[in-house]
């Protein structure tokens, strides 16, 4: 995690060893942000690189391809832990159906203890609004694999601490769905807490509420 | 724990019969909760509990044959019968095996039998392939896979262009149909849906192990005793 954070930030120390023009190299080649990022083809004119490396060898010749940009053409940095969500087939995506989902008939739709919401917002976006509801309403963030969340609010109730399940799920790279349910605790305080804090927070992300 | 909640329904059971006469007279429209206990999965209390739910989908003021026919099980399910569903359409139908357009208690019963968490896991396979084959041909198409998946996203209100949705529906497919026919039966079905148990998601209704708590029937049995 601490490696990640010093990647994201190029927070990162060159052996003393290390002569000025390769640090001004390497400074250019770990940037975090792909579009000021040198690409391949400048770090081949580059004069430090340049040195020694003997573009008359064919080997050189046939493996170095300056235009071979693709490998290396930047991607969204994606550090978030999200960058793997669960993607729908066909079949996911019919079982959203209010009309095949039973609960309705034994409860209210604002009692469920599941919601679903679509959101046009990729999962980075999502994720991290998410985090930043949970830690504006203190509750402890665990993130239990990609595209799945565990929030977690201790609570005086003799149900145990309140935990909420967030799953993000993929329908295409434009759309994501995302589930939240209680897994454990009081469902009058999960009610009380997703009603007026949670679902009013998450409203910016929100495409469409399932079931509504 | 269920043997308290037991003991508390009997305790204000017996306090209300000496109240109240009446109350036990309206069970009468379950016959035997015991036989129907046996052929599903639900226990006799689940039975009667289930049984106050059914009256009180059934009840209408405009049509009060203790019965559900599709409007009432709409109006159950969305809050409003005013919404017409393709799904919904397809539950009802095959929750009706009598195929005479009402649900009386029994093929409720035994309908939500299969959505219980305690149902064998073949039962809701059959189920859902059942209701997804739309046509009813013992195989489901590419083109009803098709249909219900812009149905559902239309209900979601998302718009996807016809490209991405063909290219949904071409990945399952390559997953799914194995024998390569263009269409799923229910071996391939059954294979699908065992590598990707969440399929069966809607087959499972957490609130069915409740329901003698949602639903408490307020019924004085003397001579039933629970399994």
């Amino acid at each position: 995690m601490q490696m990640y954070k010093k990647i994201s930030k190029a927070e990162y120390k060159c052996p003393h060893s290390f002569p000025p023009e390769v640090r001004r190299l390497l400074k250019r080649i770990l940037d975090p942000n792909p579009n000021t990022r040198i690409s391949m083809k400048k770090i081949m004119e580059n004069s430090w690189f340049k040195k020694g490396l003997n573009l008359n060898s064919k080997q050189m010749k046939d493996s170095v391809n300056p235009d071979f940009q693709p490998l290396f053409e930047p991607k969204k940095p994606d550090f978030s832990h999200a960058s793997k969500v669960s993607s729908f087939n066909a079949f996911d995506i019919i079982s959203l159906s209010t009309g095949f989902d039973l609960s309705g008939l034994f409860v209210e739709n604002d009692r469920k203890e599941e919601v679903k919401f679509t959101s046009a917002k990729p999962a980075s976006d999502i994720i991290s609004k998410m985090e930043q509801i949970a830690t504006s309403l203190k509750m402890e963030v665990c993130t239990k694999k990609d595209g799945q969340l565990n929030l977690k609010k201790p609570s005086g109730s003799q149900n145990g601490p309140l935990l909420i399940d967030v799953e993000i799920f993929e329908i295409t790279s434009s759309f994501h769905l995302v589930e939240l349910k209680k897994s454990s605790g009081d469902a009058f305080e999960y009610r009380k807490l997703f009603n007026q804090d949670v679902k009013p927070a998450l409203q910016e992300l929100v495409w469409a509420w399932h079931g509504e | 724990m269920s043997q308290c909640l037991e003991g508390i329904k009997h305790l204000c059971a017996s306090l209300l019969y000496c109240c109240d006469f009446e109350l036990s007279k309206q069970s009468q429209g379950l016959d035997d909760p015991a036989v129907l206990a046996s052929q599903t999965v639900f226990s006799v209390s689940e039975i009667e509990a289930l049984y106050e739910l059914f009256k009180k989908i059934s009840s209408s003021a405009v049509n009060d044959d203790g019965l559900i026919n599709k409007e009432k099980f709409q109006l159950a399910l969305f809050k409003t019968n005013k919404k017409e569903s393709l799904f919904a359409d397809r539950v009802f139908d095959l929750f009706d095996t009598k195929h005479n357009g009402i649900l009386g208690f029994e093929e409720f019963a035994r309908a939500l039998s299969v959505f219980h968490p305690n149902a064998p896991i073949d039962d809701k396979i059959n189920f859902s392939f059942q209701l997804y084959d739309l046509k009813q041909q013992g195989y489901i198409e590419r083109q009803e896979v098709k249909q219900m998946v812009v149905a559902t996203l239309a209900e979601s209100g998302m718009n996807l262009s016809d490209e991405v949705i063909e290219s949904i529906i071409d990945k399952t497919f390559e997953e799914a149909d194995t024998k390569h026919d263009g269409k799923i039966d229910q071996e391939e079905w059954r294979n699908l849906v065992l590598r990707h148990p969440s399929l069966l998601k809607n087959m499972t209704l957490q609130y069915l192990k409740d329901i003698t708590t949602t639903f408490p029937s307020f019924v004085f049995h003397s001579r039933v005793e629970d399994m």
